[in-house]
């Protein structure tokens, strides 16, 4: 049987999987391709009187301009430093929580750590920078006045100081996400069989044991794809938290990508030099992906496509 | 099991509706467009009902225009700013419209646009434009997008006299709307001028903590260093604790808090309440580079010694604008500089301040932030949109809303003896209105009857009186105002409509250019300045095209554009 | 059973356990505190708040926040709204996520590397906001009900997630056994894939609910009737007032924009509690089934 024809067999006894690919692909083509056309204007001199189509190409411009900007340098510096620290962080720490909560055995404190971990991502980001800005002032803050019980100096600026900006951005993000972020794994992880778990035990393998060759095993393929698409996220640091925790003092550590496409374009109505931007951003972010998302494929066995 | 079976046909059943919805939307809109339809349709049969509801109120027959001409009735879609003090949930309940559409015939649907809903208007300008926004678009929107606005220039004598009229008694004329081709895309709203705002920022001082120390109110620098001590070293709030006391405070997360301010002494000022107008001065008609002299330096010089000593809160860089009002409130700050105590603090506390009127340094003149005749009404307030097919009604309607006194302060305010009245002496004088409660406040009651600064323009001369018994708080803020008034700059750069181009030149200047000064200021203030990083603040000053901002306003000044 | 396991703990396991309950009490505790804080300090005077003079107990006790936020009769609607958008986008979603996931899981299925790619595309390029304008209203969905349900209900996210969890827990040999059984690939997914997971669509159901719940912004853009305004966008309207910007160069009265902000604050924790106490009570319905599948497996053992 040719390759083709094998193809085409396992095309028609599928032909329901197709079927139920349908709605999402109807969805995506209407509410994500159909309006993609829109991206030319990363290359055009978008007005909105003109409209997309209408506004003249404006070729490469935009992203020279952008190369060209005196900070550009620093921006993507600034970007990808917070990213990679927030990557290192912000990933392993969710799947040992996952693993810890995992193995509690006492199910209503099990149940009682789920929720009051989940609950932070509910925090606007408003308020979660207005809170930390309160708790951690060194007038005033509990904070300092904790650090200085155990001896610190209890008047450290931590939200001014350049030097603590990435930490601040960084651990509060953990604070806020990593309990979310392990839900996933505790799912996954329920998926483990007992009876593995019960021959480990037998063969006399503690508990760090087990979870090192029994839990882990099993949600590895979750891993390496929650992995893969964080690694493809490497040059999106989201604006919002950023640009709020921005002030005089730390600019030169904290203008990342986005919180320059809010001031440069979206602010000033410059949609094709924000466009592209974010267009130059996710090229970037695309090939990672891609080229993570093949290494995976080599080493694990498991991708995304 | 069965538990399980019926599980999955709920499953089942599901999944069919999931796919039900989906050929709805694939298939068409058929079911969906009639919806909208019919609405639009009630909203149109809705207002006739009210119009004859509506008392027919002397003021309308008053104010009736001339023409009669041209009243059947005819509708049109204006997206509106609605601010978050209003309540009104449709403004055809609001009197001047009612009166409008009794005059003119003239019926809005209106399309409320929530505040800070900046996207929102960006979509509609490409893809659903309402005949005409009502104060939703800025200058710098009408700039980059010109066409999508009607040029309305040749269509005022006509249509809009009252408006003229209006406009030939300001400095500037028509010309203060009108874009270097001659056209006209949008009228004013708002008033012409505010006094008691004119000067943004003010130091204000505990006079009640000055007296108990027995100190003179400061009138250089060196006597406000020298009371500042005092304040930091004594108890001065008589709560046992003398570390709590804030000597100076000041806040970059306010509008009027900005520590630039403070180099008014050094003869650096600007001419609104933006860090930014403070980098350039006019003098004499050149526009003159403020950020590379000597007295920039002492500024930032000085402002460090003052933290160095503990004299500043550092804070006021990082802090939120709520710790700024929090530290405010608690009565902790002996000299502050803020908009008016009043506006930030409760009375009892707020009572105990007086503004610091002058601070000298030797050597310099004191020049006071601010901006005399400030014209401040919204240039772009009412725009009609190239989708507009009847622009000349809806002028004509615009102009019956600014054929009088009266009706201007109807639209602003509500209806007449609400928050406004006028005098014996014909003059318009503002008034607590009735039937405020603690959920509907004064500013409630302002937003959901009238169009405040949408409203139609209204003339220097036309402003309402307000006095100390009305309102203490503005009384004070314009006293403070007539204090400082002769130490503001006289020279600005010109209030000028200026096309995309230019406009897009100076911006993207700027991004760059302002981050790097304010970095510098504040980590100098902070950190304190030596030459090494004066001379390298000089050169990135270069580099960063300071220069070439400064010429484009030059450029402006000298009428070039 | 109880005695004989603690009896069994080892040295190893003991030292295991205390690291483990000192990390996750240290965590707890981190987490609990700043929780605890909004909770007070949406019944306190922002002014002791804001001075950080709120450390254990409420300051100043009021209850203006809430006044404020329940005072409007919006925010019932909005509730109400909020309600609908999230129940049925997420069934909707859940139904498409489930349906698309599982196609994908399949290593049989010719062309699902090329269909992954075309989704996973749309992860990092999108038209912009305008161009999606244009198409909803080509489609008729503006402010519809309609639309506030759809947009947002499908991920390629939680399509990806959903497809490696049931690759990794969906073996082959069961596919093989229903098959020899003369099961086809619908009835399978019904009555052996769906049972078997529903850990995971617990999971696609949280996060698309948790989506639908904070959205606001495609209410701002698309909806122009506020009856149909969902919470958060008018809570949003509320809070905005606390970063609304004056200047000088326009008309903007400042002492009513002042009167704003000093209300913002007063209610800002407050639409913290409002806001997400609904949301917080739907996790332990999704716990229910993460316990179940570890009994369930326990049972087996």
């Amino acid at each position: 049987m040719t390759q083709r024809k094998k193809t085409l067999i396992l095309m028609k006894r599928n032909w329901v999987l197709y079927l139920f690919l349908l709605p999402a692909v109807i969805y995506i083509g209407t509410f994500m391709y159909a309006p993609m056309y829109g991206l030319i204007i990363a290359f055009k001199d978008f007005t909105a009187s003109k409209g997309i189509m209408g506004s003249p190409w404006a070729g490469m411009k935009w992203f020279t301009t952008f190369f060209h900007t005196p900070r550009f340098w620093q921006i993507l510096g600034n970007t990808l430093a917070i990213s990679l620290y927030s990557l290192v962080v912000g990933f392993p720490l969710p799947i040992i929580l996952a693993l810890i909560i995992n193995n509690i055995n006492n199910l209503k404190f099990k149940k009682f750590t789920q929720t009051v971990t989940y609950m932070p991502y509910f925090i606007s980001t408003v308020v979660l920078v207005g809170m930390m800005s309160v708790l951690f002032s060194p007038r005033s803050g509990v904070i300092n006045t904790l650090l200085s019980y155990l001896g610190g100096s209890g008047d450290t600026f931590f939200m001014g100081e350049s030097k603590y900006f990435r930490h601040m951005y960084v651990w509060s993000g953990v604070w806020q996400n990593m309990g979310w972020n392990s839900i996933i794994y505790i799912a996954a992880l329920t998926g483990v069989s007992q009876e593995l778990h019960e021959a480990a035990r037998i063969d006399g393998a503690n508990k760090l044991q087990r979870i090192l060759h029994v839990d882990i095993p099993a949600i590895l393929p979750t891993m390496i794809i929650l992995l893969i698409m964080n690694c493809g996220n490497v040059l999106s640091v989201g604006y919002e938290k950023v640009y709020l925790l921005q002030n005089d003092l730390n600019t030169p550590v904290s203008e990342v990508i986005s919180t320059y496409i809010y001031k440069m374009g979206l602010q000033q109505q410059r949609y094709s030099y924000s466009t592209a931007i974010g267009l130059f951003n996710n090229v970037i972010n695309f090939l990672v992906l891609v080229t993570v998302n093949k290494i995976s494929n080599k080493v694990s066995g498991t991708g995304l496509f | 099991m069965i538990k399980k079976r019926e599980l999955l046909k709920k499953l089942a059943c599901a999944g069919l509706t999931a796919c039900m919805l989906f050929t709805m939307i694939g298939c068409g809109s058929g079911s969906s467009d009639s919806a909208p339809a019919d609405t639009t349709a009630q909203k149109e049969e809705a207002p006739a009902e009210k119009t004859d509801e509506a008392p027919a109120e002397e003021a309308a027959s008053e104010a009736a225009p001339a023409e009669e001409t041209s009243k059947e009735p005819i509708t049109f879609d204006i997206a509106v700013n609605k601010h978050t003090h209003s309540m009104c949930e449709d403004f055809n309940e609001q009197l001047a419209f009612q009166m409008a559409e009794e005059a003119t015939g003239v019926h809005i649907n209106w399309i409320m646009v929530p505040a800070g809903s900046t996207e929102k208007v960006n979509a509609m300008l490409t893809a659903d434009l309402p005949d005409a926004f009502l104060g939703l678009i800025s200058e710098s929107q009408i700039a980059s997008s010109m066409d999508s606005f009607l040029d309305i220039s040749g269509m005022l004598e006509q249509y809009c006299p009252h408006v003229l009229a209006d406009y030939a008694t300001i400095d500037g004329g028509l010309d203060l709307v009108t874009w270097s081709d001659g056209s006209v895309r949008a009228l004013m709203t708002g008033v012409e001028t505010s006094y008691q705002d004119e000067s943004p920022a003010n130091l204000f001082i505990n006079k009640v903590w000055l007296d108990q120390l027995g100190l003179e109110m400061p009138t250089t620098m060196d006597e406000l260093h020298d009371v500042l001590i005092a304040f930091r070293d004594n108890d001065m709030n008589g709560n046992g604790d003398t570390t709590d006391e804030i000597p100076l405070k000041t806040s970059e997360a306010n509008w009027a808090a900005k520590i630039i301010n403070l180099a008014n002494s050094w003869g650096i000022a600007g001419y609104d309440s933006g860090v930014s107008s403070h980098y350039f001065m006019v003098k004499n008609g050149v526009a003159t580079p403020t950020l590379d002299t000597p007295a920039f330096r002492e500024y930032l010089e000085y402002m460090h010694m003052l933290v160095e000593e503990g004299l500043m809160d550092v804070e006021s860089f990082t802090e939120t604008n709520d710790q700024f009002f929090a530290k405010l409130k608690s009565g902790v700050c002996g000299v502050a500089l803020c908009f008016s105590p009043y506006a930030m603090m409760p009375e009892e506390v707020a009572s105990q301040y007086e503004p610091i009127v002058k601070l000298d340094v030797d050597g310099y003149d004191y020049v006071k932030t601010g901006h005399k005749n400030q014209l401040i009404a919204n240039k772009s307030g009412f725009a009609i949109t190239s989708a507009c097919e009847n622009p000349e009604r809806l002028l004509e309607w615009w102009d019956y809303l600014s054929s009088d006194r009266k009706i201007k302060f109807t639209m602003r305010y509500g209806e007449e003896g609400g928050f406004w009245y006028e005098g014996d002496d014909g003059k318009i004088y503002q008034k607590t209105p009735e039937g405020l409660a603690e959920d509907f406040t004064v500013d409630n009651y302002k937003y959901t009857n009238g169009q405040m600064g949408n409203g139609t323009l209204i003339l220097k001369d036309e402003v309402e009186i307000i006095t100390k018994e009305d309102s203490y708080s503005i009384w004070f803020k314009t006293n403070t105002t007539e204090q400082v008034w002769d130490m503001m700059q006289d020279e600005y750069p010109p209030t000028r409509l200026v096309d995309s181009a230019k406009l897009e030149e100076r911006t993207f200047m700027e991004t760059d250019l302002f981050a790097y000064i304010q970095n510098f200021t504040a980590t100098s203030i902070l950190n304190g300045v030596d030459d090494a990083s004066w001379d390298g603040f000089l050169a990135q000053l270069k580099t960063l095209q300071y220069y070439d901002w400064i010429q484009w306003y030059q450029d402006y000044i000298d009428g070039k554009f | 059973m109880k005695k004989r396991s603690k009896m069994q703990v080892s040295w190893d396991d003991r030292v295991f356990d205390i690291v483990t309950w000192a990390f996750l009490l240290f965590f707890i505790v981190i987490v609990m505190y700043p929780l605890y804080f909004v909770v007070i300090a949406s019944f306190s005077d922002p002014m002791y708040v804001n001075n950080g003079q709120l450390v254990f107990l409420p300051k100043g006790i009021t209850l203006m926040g809430y006044r404020r936020v329940f005072m409007d009769k919006r925010i019932l609607s909005g509730y109400l709204n909020t309600l609908i958008y999230t129940g049925c986008g997420t069934v909707f979603g859940v139904c498409v996520t489930m349906l698309a996931g599982y196609s994908l899981s399949r290593k049989d299925l010719p062309g699902r590397n090329i269909i992954m790619m075309l989704f996973v595309f749309t992860m990092y390029f999108s038209g912009g906001m305008i161009p999606m304008y244009l198409v909803v209203k080509s489609l008729n969905l503006v402010n519809t009900r309609l639309l506030m349900v759809l947009l947002g209900s499908v991920s390629v996210y939680n399509i990806i997630i959903t497809r490696s969890f049931l690759a990794g827990n969906m073996s082959d040999d069961l596919l093989d056994a229903a098959r020899i059984d003369g099961c086809g690939n619908a009835r399978f997914f019904v009555s052996i894939v769906l049972p078997l997971s529903k850990a995971i669509v617990a999971v696609i159901a949280l996060y698309i609910a948790v989506v639908h719940w904070n959205s606001y912004f495609n209410a701002m853009i698309f909806m122009t009737d506020e009856g149909k305004y969902p919470l958060q966008l008018y809570l949003r309207e509320i809070l905005l007032s606390a970063t609304t910007t004056i200047n000088t160069t326009t008309e903007t009265d400042p002492e009513a924009a002042m009167r704003l902000q000093q209300m913002g604050q007063v209610i800002k924790y407050g639409v913290i509690v409002v806001s997400t106490v609904p949301i917080i009570c739907v996790y332990p319905f999704v716990q229910k089934y993460f316990v179940k599948g570890v009994m369930i497996g326990s049972v087996k053992g």
